[in-house]
């Protein structure tokens, strides 16, 4: 295996796994709220976790699987390729406007841009390889504030060479991007295929929902984590089905909602006695 | 330079600096200790000559938060709440992201600012903030818990910059010895400062009070050298 992709490996495996610090592990997505309002009671097959994650997963998470696929296809280019960088500015742009017209739920706009936020800043910052020349460059604007970094210090986009050079570049452009968009950027900086890309989401979202299951519920944790391979025919449908959009304009991305969650998280929002932040 | 601890040993000085602004300070402990009372009277002592801020992290609700707005001792903007999904030491620990955010947002809606507090939500002797959110770190137990917790240890009690044993009003009423909780404290952090206090009667409290404004007061120090 060569180190392109060994790294492409470990960035897949560093931004699925719980222990990367990216905020994630304090939300449920809806799932608390769901839960206080009995949508989720496992003794109840007919409101089971399984359920709740099919639903998700044919709606809200392949719609984002499909984001982070199409972010991987537009932000994989040749390592100092700059012309090609430059083109992807507008593209990346366009990828976050695409997405907040597909997020309905208010909540669910500010807890993915707040994630992408966070995310952005701890790869910008603890990325650091052979491979990311721009080391030195990146560093001082991205910290210790994100916004400041717009038209800073950078010497602009002209500076940008690396394999970071796209995500570099959602960070001046957006603020505070989604962060499907993050994610499926810098799997796809990396060499991560798109279908890798929204494998990787669909993997993150469930983890989400299942962790904040066992925590809330008291399930046994193996059978809870054992839900994924059982849905594995689902989630091999949503990863195909997604990474299909990756090549496509961006304004035929798929645009499934799930409006009761929608709802709870909205409701959730305003909840003084909540464990979790969304 | 050097800080003057009532109760306690001390480290060498330069365990006790920090040269940046602003200072920020965990408060960890378990679960009723006094955090939130300590902070309150931190807030009370320092905010009219310290320009501080406050971010809590309640396990649930926010209860905390509301507590500190409920006795005015700092303005409403000034206390940000973290919910941290049934982990508490991981939001100040292992993941300190969110609260990280907290501490951003209250640098940038508040300009100057010199001292952020932080409080943990309560948890167990384990707990304690990664140095990557915080600057310096005050363990507090209580006294009710009874009179071994300090000889427990833990990375808590061990490795916190300032131990506080609260309610020490209460000693009497269940039997901790305080001799032996100031003692097994010493030995255990190796002449680390340790301060007994009761928030109920305010004895000892000054202590605390003069280990955080010291801190903010070498910071500005420091900040003016370079
Ligand atoms: N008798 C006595 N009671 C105290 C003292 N300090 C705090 N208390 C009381 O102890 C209770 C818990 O205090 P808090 O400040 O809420 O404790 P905390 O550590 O913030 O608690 P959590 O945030 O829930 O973990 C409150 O009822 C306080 O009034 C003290 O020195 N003596
Ligand atoms: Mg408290």
């Amino acid at each position: 295996m060569d180190a392109g992709t060994v790294l492409s490996y470990l960035a897949v495996a560093m931004t699925t796994d719980g222990r990367f610090p990216t905020g994630g592990y304090s939300h449920s997505h809806g799932l608390e709220q769901a839960i206080s309002r009995g949508h989720i009671r496992p003794e109840d097959p007919f409101c089971s976790l399984a359920r709740w994650l099919r639903t998700q997963l044919q709606t809200v998470v392949i719609t984002g699987a499909a984001q982070s696929a199409w972010a991987a296809h537009h932000s994989a280019i040749g390592h100092g390729d700059l012309s090609a960088v430059n083109d992807r500015s507008d593209l990346l742009i366009l990828l976050d406007s695409e997405i907040d017209a597909r997020t309905p739920s208010p909540r669910a706009r500010e807890v993915s841009r707040s994630l992408g936020r966070r995310l952005i800043t701890n790869l910008l910052v603890g990325w650091t390889t052979p491979s990311t020349k721009f080391a030195e460059i990146r560093v001082a604007p991205v910290l210790p504030e994100m916004p400041g970094l717009c038209g800073e210090p950078f010497g602009g986009v002209d500076g940008i060479e690396g394999a970071l050079a796209p995500l570099e570049l959602l960070a001046i452009e957006v603020a505070s991007p989604h962060l499907s968009e993050v994610t499926g950027c810098f799997l796809g900086c990396l060499g991560t295929s798109p279908v890798e890309a929204a494998a990787a989401w669909c993997y993150n979202c469930l983890v989400s929902h299942v962790s904040a299951a066992v925590k809330l519920l008291g399930m046994d944790p193996v059978s809870a984590f054992g839900l994924l391979p059982s849905l594995g025919d689902i989630i091999s449908d949503v990863v195909a089905e997604a990474s299909h959009f990756a090549s496509r304009p961006a304004s035929e991305l798929p645009s499934y909602s799930f409006s009761l969650a929608d709802a709870l998280l909205e409701e959730h929002a305003t909840r003084k006695d909540r464990l979790f932040a969304s | 330079m050097h800080l003057e601890i009532p109760q306690g040993g001390s480290r060498s000085p330069s365990s006790i600096e920090t040269d940046s602004l602003p200072v920020k300070i965990g408060i960890g402990g378990p679960v009723g200790s006094g955090k939130t009372a300590l902070v309150a009277e931190l807030c009370r002592s320092l905010s009219g000559r310290i320009n501080l801020g406050v971010v809590t992290n309640d396990i649930y609700t926010t209860e905390d938060a509301e507590f500190l707005k409920r006795q005015g001792v700092l303005s409403d903007d000034r206390i940000v709440a973290v919910q941290t999904g049934c982990c508490p030491h991981t939001a100040i620990r292992d993941d300190i992201s969110d609260n990280q955010a907290a501490v951003e947002s209250l640098v940038r809606a508040h300009e100057g600012l010199e001292l952020v507090i932080i409080e943990s939500g309560g948890d167990n002797l384990t707990a304690t903030f990664s140095a990557g959110l915080v600057d310096k770190q005050i363990f507090v137990v209580d006294v009710a818990g009874g009179d071994k917790v300090p000889r427990k240890g833990g990375p808590g009690i061990t490795r916190s910059d300032l131990l506080v044993i609260n309610k020490v009003d209460l000693a009497t009423l269940v039997g901790a010895d305080l001799a032996v909780m100031e003692r097994d404290a010493w030995e255990i952090r190796q002449g680390a400062p340790v301060v007994l206090i009761s928030l109920r009667t305010d004895e000892g409290v000054i202590g605390v009070v003069n280990w955080v404004s010291a801190l903010v007061e070498g910071a500005r120090q420091m900040l003016k050298i370079a």
